[in-house]
């Protein structure tokens, strides 16, 4: 399974729409077995989704990003689980161990508690692939 | 000493704590760890986030604008002591809507003039945004952008067109936008939600260009191990735009005819009729009719494709446009690159209406990307262009400068007050203020190429 996260000086980055690099990880059952950072300076949301949906990405970990480009990701079956903030490391971990991110106030960003978001993850999904909107 | 108040409160303080929640400027300030100390009223109103929740967060994360990442205002203050004024980016609320916002920031210091943090103030230019593209409207479809009256004789028929399922067929030099003529009456049709599949037929030999058009089954030929579907088949329920349509060899337009016909076609390598229901746009630069006289092109091809015609005229006859189309590509650019340029010296422009413009819209687009490698702010300026264009537009130069300048000047003047008045020669001296002997007589001596038409005739 492949997550990204929208990386900024090792926490998420405020703005996807903007943020200059995303890394991509690949996790195995629980294990973290690679995790590559890509430059993203200049590209445009377009650009994003794109490189998202060619890397085969299941689920975006991000900050704010502008609606039209988080829909642009959900009909490419991408999972967004965005406005979130904090140390990515701590971000990641959380997520490996089944903590749903948008719960509460520790990874939310301020004033967007409650907001309309992903679907809450019954545990783990790994192994079990989201079928891509264009397939 | 300043006075307090009965809470203890330095009087001053509780006047600026009142001014600050009564203007419309939404203000916060930071520490030097970058943690929010005040909100105000209007940050709440503007960000939709409540000041209880914004106080102790870092800014990045409650603030969340274009700029955080990259060029941070109130960073640059602190690490200069010099304040910002009026930059713009956009923050992005909870509802995951974009607000344009003017930033301005200042250093904030304490008694013995350390710096403690800084104040950002900003504005919302939703409002601003909206009137401006209000005014805008009618001078824009989708992501065209002119104020000509040749363009605006286009954008008047667009909705129609994209309504209809009929065959377009877009002529125009290079570089004048069909592609963008094509997007746009795919995103306005109803086929919008579907794909928009484009091919430059003049970009592949024949044979590779009929495979790409209608696919191949496994076996087809040699190294084809596995089905591939064609462009007909990808644009399905969408929009299928072929560019250079003159370039594609007879035996291809007899294919080509078929479907638009019959709506059906045959991958290489079957013998089974497959249904296409993709819209076509055809683009081409040449002129097909001639090829048609010359026997080049297919006569039934041709009305098969020619059932909606869209001219598009060459920048240098819609000179009119440059400001505009500057604006529109300094805006894009700045948003992608991060930059900040407000746009073209006056100079700059000078050479641009001067400039003749062969390579149309991208050439302009080109020559703007160029001056964002070396101008990151500000106005661009005569050396931020390509020397080829400065030599070109640089008429004063030679002997007859002033001639060729006045000629130049005149000829754009003419051909504009023509346009405006459909072509009618009397209309557009008088509009000039001139005789329509004189009239006549300028367009001799400027040689300009009218179209035959005069706007009289029906």
């Amino acid at each position: 399974m492949k997550i990204a996260l929208s990386h900024w000086e090792e926490r998420i980055a405020p703005v996807f729409d903007v943020s200059g690099s995303i890394q991509v990880v690949n996790i195995e059952k629980t294990t973290v077995q690679n995790r590559i950072t890509h430059d993203m300076a200049n590209s445009s949301p377009r650009d994003r989704v794109a490189f998202l949906v060619d890397q085969d990405v299941d689920t975006l970990i991000c900050g704010a990003i502008s609606m039209q480009t988080e829909q642009a990701l959900n009909s490419n079956g991408i999972n967004v689980i965005s406005f979130i903030c904090g140390n990515c490391e701590e971000i990641l971990k959380a997520w490996i161990d089944g903590k749903d991110l948008t719960a509460g106030p520790a990874w939310v960003m301020p004033g967007c508690c409650g907001r309309r978001n992903q679907p809450r993850r019954k545990g783990h999904e790994f192994g079990r692939r989201r079928k891509r909107g264009c397939e | 000493m300043s006075k307090h108040t009965g809470d203890n409160i330095p009087r001053e303080l509780s006047f600026a704590s009142s001014i600050l929640e009564s203007i419309s400027d939404g203000v916060f300030t930071i520490d030097l760890e970058w943690k929010i100390t005040t909100f105000n009223r209007a940050a709440e109103k503007i960000t939709g986030i409540k000041r209880e929740e914004a106080i102790g967060k870092r800014c990045s994360d409650v603030f969340r604008s274009s700029m955080c990442e990259h060029g941070c205002a109130l960073k640059q203050t602190i690490l200069s002591e010099k304040p910002v004024i009026d930059k713009t980016c956009f923050i992005i609320n909870a509802s995951g809507e974009r607000i344009p916002i003017s930033v301005s920031t200042a250093v904030l210091k304490d008694e013995n003039g350390n710096v403690v943090g800084g104040a950002e103030t900003f504005r919302d230019l939703s409002e601003l945004e909206s009137l401006r593209k209000e005014i805008e409207g009618s001078f824009r479809i989708g992501e065209l952008v002119s104020h000509s009256p040749l363009m605006r004789k286009i954008f008047e028929i667009i909705p129609a067109v994209a309504e209809s399922m009929s065959t377009v067929l877009i002529q125009g030099e290079t570089g004048t936008g069909k592609e963008v003529i094509a997007r746009t009456i795919h995103s306005l049709s109803k086929r919008s939600g579907k794909p928009f599949v484009a091919v430059n037929c003049a970009a592949l030999p024949d044979t590779l260009l009929e495979s790409e058009l209608f696919g191949y089954r496994a076996g087809a030929f040699t190294g084809a191990n596995k089905d591939k579907p064609g462009r007909f088949q990808t644009a399905k329920g969408g929009t299928l735009f072929l560019d250079e349509l003159g370039c594609i060899s007879p035996p291809l337009q007899v294919k080509l005819l078929r479907v638009l016909q019959d709506g059906v076609f045959e991958p290489l390598g079957s013998n089974t009729p497959e249904k296409s229901n993709a819209r076509i746009i055809t683009a081409t630069n040449s002129d097909l009719m001639k090829a048609v006289e010359e026997g080049t092109f297919r006569e039934d091809l041709y009305y098969r494709v020619n059932v909606i015609r869209i001219e598009l005229p060459p920048l240098r006859n819609r000179k009119e446009d440059i400001p505009l189309l500057s604006e529109t590509m300094i805006r894009r650019f700045n948003s992608i690159q991060s930059a900040e340029v407000t746009g073209l010296a006056p100079d700059v422009l000078s050479i641009f209406m001067a400039h003749n413009w062969p390579g149309n819209i991208r050439e302009l687009e080109n020559i703007i990307e160029r001056a964002f490698v070396l101008c990151r702010e500000g106005l661009i300026s005569v050396n931020h262009l390509p020397e080829e264009l400065i030599n070109i537009a640089a008429p004063e130069k030679s002997p007859h400068g002033i001639k060729r300048t006045t000629g130049m000047l005149e000829a754009q003047i003419i051909r504009s007050a023509l346009e405006r008045n459909n072509y009618n020669r009397e209309a557009a001296a008088a509009e000039l203020g001139i005789h329509k002997t004189t009239f006549y007589r300028k367009i001799k001596k400027l040689g300009l190429d009218l179209p035959e038409k005069d706007g009289r005739s029906r």
